[in-house]
C-alpha cells in the first residue's frame, strides 16, 4: 500500500508541476474568465449605448415611440416633421443616425421608407409598420361605424402551440442540450487527453528505459494502477480549476444561473443536480479507469513515442465512436442507436449520462449500464494487466499487432 | 545466501534458461558471463521475480526468495532516469519505495552524492547531466536503500577511466560490506578483477560454473608466451606445433609442465636463444571465447 502511495504521490507531483499541464490549465481558466469578461464587458457597453434613429412623420397615423424604445432597449428615437434626402444622407454620412425612418402617405395609405447605411433595423421597422397597420385600421373602423365587437373579432390573433410527440417521457431537450453538450465534451476530452497522456508516461519510461531500473523496486501491476490513479487525480484538479473559474465569473455577476451563455449555446446551469453530478462523477471514474486501462496497455506495447498513435488508433476510434453517438443524443435521446449504445460498456459512460441528463435513462437502465460497466472493467483489468506486464518488459522495434497475442499471454 | 536450484524458463518452444543452478554466498560476488541470449537477463528477471521460474526455485538464506525477498539493488544493463525530474526527486521517490522514510531519503541522497562527487548536480534535472553522470545517479538509485543482494548489469559500459575507478571502488566497498553481488559482463577484465567465482550460460545451460582459480587450474591447459620472432615461427611450422599469433606474441597451448619444456627444448636444439618466455593460465577471455564458439 505504502508502495502505490508512493508511486501516486510522486506521478502526481510531478504530474501538476510539469510546464504542459500548468500551461495548459492556466489557458483553459483564462479563456474562461477572459472570455466571459469581454462578453460582459460588451454587453455592457451594447447597453449603455443605444443607436439614434429619425423618424420622419408626415401623416395623420401617429406611432408611440415610447413603446418602441422600451420593446427595443438598444434603440433611441429622434422624431421629425420633415427631411431632405441630401439632409438624410448627410445625417447618416455624418454617423448622427443609424437609419432614418420617412412615414408618408399614398392614396391615405401609410407607408414607410428605410434609409441606412447598412442593413436596417427589421425590428425596428416591423414595430413601426406594425403600429401603423394597427392606427390604419382603427381608421377605417371609425369612418365606417363598424361595430368595436366586430372589430374585434377582426383582430383576433390566431394562436399557434407547438407540442413534440417523444417516443419517452424525456426533458425539453432545448433545456438540457447545453449541460448535455458541456458534458459529453468534457467527457470526451478528458478521455482523449488525460488517456493519452497516461499512455504516453507509460511509452517515455519504456523508452528512456527507467522502466527497467523501475520493474526491480515496484510491482508493475502496482506502477500501473499507481499511473492510473494519478493521472486522474490531475484530471479532477484540472476539473475544479474550470468549477472554480466559473465559480469566479459567477461571483463576479458576469453570468447567471439561467443564462450561462458557452460557445454560442445557453448552458442552463439551474438544470444541474446533485444526481446529475453524482452521475457525471460515477461515469467520469468508471469510464475514465476503462479507458485508462485500455490506455496503460496500449502505452506497454508501444516502445516509442513515434509508435504510440498508431498503437492507440483503436481507443481513439473507441472514444470517438461513444463521442458521436453522445452528440446524436443531444438532440434526440431516444434514438436507437443512442438507446444501444448506452448499453455498450465502451460507450456507456458518455452516452448513458447524456440520457440521463435528457431524462430519457430510468433507474433500471442506469443500474444495468453500471454492473455491465463495472463487469467489464474487471474482465479488462485481467487483459491489460497482463499486456501491460508482459509489454513494459518486451522491446520489439516496432510494434506489430500480430505480437498482441504474445503479449496477452499468462506468464 | 542465493541459491538458484534447477530453475528453467521457457517461452513458447524458445527455452530461455534450462536447469540452471548455482549459489551465491553472504559478501561473495558472482560473475554471470554468457552471450548474448545465452538466458543472463532471463535468470535476473526471475531473481527479481519479474518472471516465474517454469521448473526450480530460487532461495534466499534458505527460504523461497518469493516469501523471503531480500532488499535487491538492481542497476540494469538498458539504463534510463526520469528526464524531466531533478535528481533529489526522483532519487528520494526510488529510495522511498523501498521502504526508506523521506528523512532517511534526503540524508542518504546527500552521503551518496558527495561520496560520487556530484553533490552540485542535486537540483538539476536528470536530462541535463551527462552519461556517465546519469550512470553514477542510476547506481545511486540501485544502492540508495542498502541491499542486501546486489545484482550489476554492465556497470561499466560508457564509463571514462576515472568515473571506472570511482565506481569499481564504490563495488569493493559493497563487497566489503559483506554484501552477495552478482556482476554480469562481457568485459572479461571487470569480472576477473571483482570475481572469484563465475557462471557462464549458453543457450539457457550452465556450461562452466565454480571458482574462477580452480576452473582455470582445471582447464586443461595453459599458454606458453613467446616474443614473435620469424626463427621460431619456422622452427614451429616445421615441428608441426599449433600456435596463434596476437599483438607481437607467439601463444602455444601446453597441457603441462613437461609439455611446455618440450617445446622450449626444441628450440633450444635449434640454436634459438630466448630473452623471455611467460608459461600463464588461460584468460577469462581464452575460456569464454572457446566454451561459448
Amino acid at each position: 500500500m505504502n508502495q502505490f502511495l508512493t508511486v501516486i504521490k510522486f506521478h502526481f507531483l510531478e504530474g501538476i508541476k510539469s510546464k504542459g499541464y500548468l500551461v495548459i490549465m492556466s489557458i483553459i481558466c483564462l479563456a474562461i474568465i477572459a472570455g466571459y469578461g469581454i462578453v460582459n464587458y460588451n454587453s455592457k457597453k451594447d447597453a449603455k449605448s443605444k443607436d439614434k434613429y429619425v423618424v420622419v412623420n408626415t401623416t395623420q397615423f401617429t406611432i408611440d415611440e415610447k413603446t418602441i424604445e422600451s420593446t427595443l432597449d438598444d434603440v433611441s428615437i429622434i422624431k421629425k416633421s420633415s427631411m431632405s434626402y441630401n439632409e438624410i444622407k448627410k445625417s447618416l454620412l455624418d454617423n448622427k443616425s443609424k437609419g432614418v425612418i420617412v412615414i408618408s402617405e399614398a392614396n391615405n395609405i401609410p407607408q414607410v421608407e428605410n434609409y441606412s447605411i447598412s442593413r436596417p433595423n427589421q425590428s425596428l421597422t416591423a414595430l413601426i409598420s406594425q403600429q401603423l397597420q394597427s392606427k390604419y385600421v382603427y381608421n377605417i373602423i371609425e369612418k365606417q361605424n363598424i361595430d368595436p365587437n366586430v372589430a374585434k373579432q377582426l383582430f383576433a390573433q390566431v394562436t399557434v402551440k407547438d407540442t413534440q410527440v417523444k417516443k419517452e417521457e424525456t426533458k425539453d431537450t432545448e433545456k438540457t442540450f447545453g449541460i448535455v453538450y458541456i458534458f459529453v465534451f468534457l467527457m470526451y476530452m478528458f478521455l482523449i487527453s488525460f488517456g493519452q497522456g497516461l499512455a504516453q508516461s507509460i511509452t517515455a519510461e519504456k523508452s528512456s528505459r527507467v522502466m527497467e531500473l523501475m520493474l526491480a523496486k515496484v510491482k508493475p501491476l502496482t506502477m500501473m494502477y499507481g499511473k492510473i490513479i494519478s493521472t486522474f487525480l490531475m484530471a479532477i484538479v484540472q476539473i475544479l480549476a474550470i468549477g472554480c473559474s466559473f465559480s469566479i465569473v459567477y461571483l463576479l455577476g458576469w453570468v447567471s444561473k439561467e443564462k450561462m451563455p458557452l460557445m454560442g449555446m445557453n448552458l442552463d446551469v439551474s438544470e444541474l443536480s446533485i444526481t446529475i453530478i453524482i452521475m457525471f462523477l460515477i461515469y467520469f471514474f468508471l469510464g475514465y479507469l476503462l479507458y485508462a486501462m485500455l490506455y496503460a496497455a496500449v502505452g506497454a506495447m508501444a516502445s516509442r513515442i513515434e509508435d504510440l498513435s498508431s498503437v492507440s488508433l483503436p481507443v481513439v476510434a473507441l472514444i470517438l465512436g461513444a463521442f458521436f453517438i453522445g452528440m446524436t443524443s443531444l438532440h434526440d435521446p431516444s434514438a436507437t442507436i443512442v438507446k444501444v449504445g448506452s448499453y455498450i460498456p465502451f460507450f456507456t459512460p458518455i452516452v448513458t449520462f447524456s440520457r440521463i441528463v435528457s431524462g430519457a435513462a430510468n433507474t433500471f437502465e442506469i443500474a444495468t449500464t453500471i454492473s455491465l460497466l463495472v463487469v467489464t472493467i474487471l474482465i479488462l483489468n485481467t487483459f491489460a494487466s497482463r499486456v501491460y506486464l508482459n509489454g513494459v518488459m518486451n522491446y520489439t522495434e516496432k510494434f506489430s499487432w500480430k505480437n498482441f497475442k504474445m503479449l496477452i499471454r499468462k506468464d | 545466501m542465493l541459491e538458484l536450484n534447477n530453475i528453467s524458463k521457457k517461452f513458447y518452444e524458445n527455452i530461455a534458461v534450462n536447469d540452471v543452478s548455482l549459489k551465491v554466498n553472504k559478501g561473495e560476488v558472482l560473475g554471470l558471463l554468457g552471450r548474448n541470449g545465452a538466458g543472463k537477463t532471463t535468470t535476473i528477471k526471475m531473481i527479481l521475480n519479474l518472471l516465474k521460474t517454469d521448473k526450480g526455485e530460487i532461495l534466499w538464506n534458505g527460504k523461497l526468495i518469493n516469501t523471503n525477498r531480500p532488499k535487491i539493488g538492481y542497476l540494469p544493463e538498458e539504463r534510463g532516469l526520469y528526464g524531466k525530474t531533478t535528481v533529489a526527486n526522483q532519487l528520494r521517490y526510488f529510495a522511498e519505495l523501498e521502504g526508506i522514510s523521506t528523512k532517511e531519503a534526503n540524508r542518504s541522497i546527500d552521503l551518496w552524492l558527495e561520496r560520487l562527487d556530484i553533490p552540485e548536480y542535486k537540483n538539476k534535472k536528470a536530462e541535463e547531466l551527462s552519461k556517465g553522470n546519469q550512470q553514477k545517479i542510476q547506481l545511486i538509485a540501485a544502492l540508495i536503500h542498502n541491499p542486501e543482494l546486489i545484482i550489476l548489469d554492465e556497470p561499466f559500459s560508457g564509463l571514462d577511466p576515472v568515473n571506472t575507478s570511482t565506481l569499481s571502488e564504490v563495488i569493493e566497498e559493497q563487497i566489503v560490506q559483506g554484501k552477495t553481488v552478482i556482476l554480469s559482463s562481457h568485459r572479461m577484465e571487470t569480472i576477473e578483477s571483482f570475481c572469484k567465482k563465475i557462471c557462464l550460460l549458453n543457450k539457457g545451460e550452465v556450461i562452466l560454473y565454480g571458482d574462477l582459480d580452480n576452473i582455470k587450474d582445471s582447464y586443461g591447459y595453459r599458454n606458453l608466451i613467446l616474443k614473435e620472432n620469424y626463427e621460431v615461427i619456422s622452427i614451429l611450422n616445421k615441428s608441426n606445433v599449433v600456435y596463434s599469433l596476437s599483438q607481437g606474441e607467439i601463444s602455444i597451448k601446453v597441457k603441462n609442465d613437461s609439455e611446455a619444456f618440450t617445446v622450449l627444448n626444441l628450440l633450444k636444439d635449434n640454436n634459438v636463444s630466448l630473452q623471455q618466455f611467460k608459461f600463464i593460465p588461460p584468460t577469462l577471455h581464452d575460456i569464454f571465447v572457446e566454451r561459448v564458439s
